[in-house]
């Protein structure tokens, strides 16, 4: 008896220590791991296109995966980097605004892509950390053919976002930077803006017709 | 004789490129001299060998770049931006009103299983390209791995159709072309062409391209008979767009200026290809 109320309090101490783990989210958890993070995120978006149920429309599906792609990306260090020297000669509000439309232009231009996702398989090879960035090596099989697919992150206070994709050795990124500064040294910010807006309003519409 | 008398006139133009190219990737500055003075006049000039020096100040091991904004992106100077747009225009008809709705229709009558027999056969024969190439980038180890991959899936794979060299054995492509093994020897890109029906490429990869299909039983077949050579070679194409159709689409609505998009695209898949190379080639 005697030595049961001895060990009690260590007893204690472990089942406080149980809870302390077990109430921590499970997000956090896979902190520190990029290529956790972002297999988790795919999973669930796989898991998401997957779900067999001819009752549900695209758009509810939509919604659950843009909130997940959002939630891995980083949006601001994208557009920034797409605009690179362009970035610092705009004012604050033009930068939010920026931000905002890349971020749409993207968002209506790829997550309807998915919906042709047809089993193919997701394989996460290796990451590589240095710091607070990352870059995590993924391949895509499509006809028996494997797509390199390399995710740059950078890690905001545990939560590793993506800020670039590379597809097949192309920067993403890259690619809208060197098209972007030629509209810029043609036809000006303004200009620039239009083209997105334009971009945008195309995407919707075609989706609409779809 | 007319036949005689065009490939001679092809061959004429390629010396020319291959001098070009030659001035251009080894002499440096001789790209600002000479006889390329009005064709490379472009504010880019050069650009290949700034970024050549910008990349190595990239990490490494991981192509991280630092967060600063002054990177400096792998560009082509493309002087025959004009005629190049003229031709990506022309490449792009061609794809919506010849090569994707034959694609299609070959696709529906052809399973898809087959075709990927058939894009494995064509990429079979395509072994002493990639075999002769990575000999010339002293990949003895990767040469080997072609080779048996070529021995294995030309027997067991059934003439190319079947990949039991990957599948049993494991064995993957080494791929390594002409243009790579310029690179992998420090060549520059030199500059952009968009060529009718056969694509983006640079002046390194067309001299790469035309050295190869000396390598390639498609350019014997060619050289043998014309007619043959292209309709085998168109073969090829209809056979593997059949499996990707929908990519240029999505290639198109992703971009703002496609034309821009695609030579930025290809340089980049390219440089990513040469900076292979070498990164292997540390293995060995």
């Amino acid at each position: 008896m005697r030595k049961i109320k001895k060990n009690r309090p260590r007893f204690i101490l472990l089942l406080l220590v149980l809870a302390f783990i077990l109430a921590i989210p499970a997000g956090c958890l896979a902190a520190g791991e990029p290529i956790d993070q972002l297999r988790d995120a795919v999973d669930r978006i796989i898991a998401i296109l997957r779900r067999d149920d001819p009752a549900e429309l695209w758009v509810n599906k939509k919604e659950e995966i843009v909130a997940i792609v959002k939630s891995r990306f980083d949006a601001d260090e994208l557009a920034q980097r797409v605009l690179a020297q362009h970035w610092r000669s705009r004012s604050e509000t033009e930068k939010k605004e920026f931000i905002s439309l890349f971020s749409q232009v993207l968002e209506t231009t790829y997550i309807n892509k998915l919906k042709s996702y047809s089993d193919e398989e997701v394989l996460f090879t290796k990451q590589i950390v240095k710091g607070d960035r990352g870059m995590v090596y993924s391949q895509i099989v499509r006809n028996s053919q494997e797509i390199p697919i390399h995710y740059r992150l950078k890690n905001n206070k545990g939560d590793w976002r993506i800020y670039d994709i590379i597809i097949e050795g192309v920067s993403l990124v890259q690619n809208y930077r060197t098209q972007f500064d030629q509209i810029l040294k043609q036809e000006e910010y303004a200009g620039l803006v239009r083209r997105m807006e334009e971009k945008i309003r195309e995407n919707k519409e075609k989706d609409l017709e779809e | 004789m007319a036949n005689n008398r065009r490939l001679a006139r092809l061959s004429a133009f390629f010396v020319f490129l291959a001098a070009m190219l030659l001035s251009a990737g080894f002499t440096g500055n001789a790209l600002t001299v000479g006889f390329a003075v009005p064709l490379l006049a472009a504010e880019e000039t050069m650009v290949t060998e700034e970024t050549m020096v910008a990349d190595e100040t990239m990490d490494p091991d991981t192509g991280l770049d630092d967060l600063d904004n002054h990177e400096v992106d792998l560009q082509i100077s493309d002087p025959l931006e004009p005629v190049n747009r003229v031709f990506f225009h022309f490449n792009d008809r061609l794809y919506f009103w010849v090569l994707k709705p034959v694609a299609r229709t070959y696709g529906a009558v052809i399973p898809q299983d087959f075709r990927i027999c058939i894009r494995n056969a064509f990429h079979n024969l395509l072994f002493p390209v990639r075999f002769v190439n990575n000999v010339l980038q002293f990949k003895f180890k990767n040469a080997g791995i072609e080779l048996s991959r070529f021995a294995i899936n030309t027997t067991a794979g059934v003439a190319g159709f079947g990949d039991p060299a990957k599948e049993v054995f494991g064995l993957d492509i080494k791929d390594e072309d002409l243009g790579q093994t310029f690179g992998y020897w420090g060549v520059g890109n030199g500059i952009y062409f968009c060529w009718p029906v056969l694509g983006p490429s640079s002046l390194r990869d067309s001299v790469g391209s035309f050295g190869d299909s000396y390598l390639s039983p498609i350019g014997w077949v060619m050289q043998n008979g014309t007619e043959d050579g292209i309709a085998l070679h168109a073969g090829q194409q209809v056979n593997n767009t059949s499996l990707v159709i929908g990519d240029y689409e999505s290639f198109l609505e992703s971009s703002f200026d496609p034309y821009i998009s695609l030579r930025d695209a290809y340089i980049q898949y390219r440089q990513s290809k040469v900076k292979d190379s070498k990164e292997h080639n540390k293995i060995y």
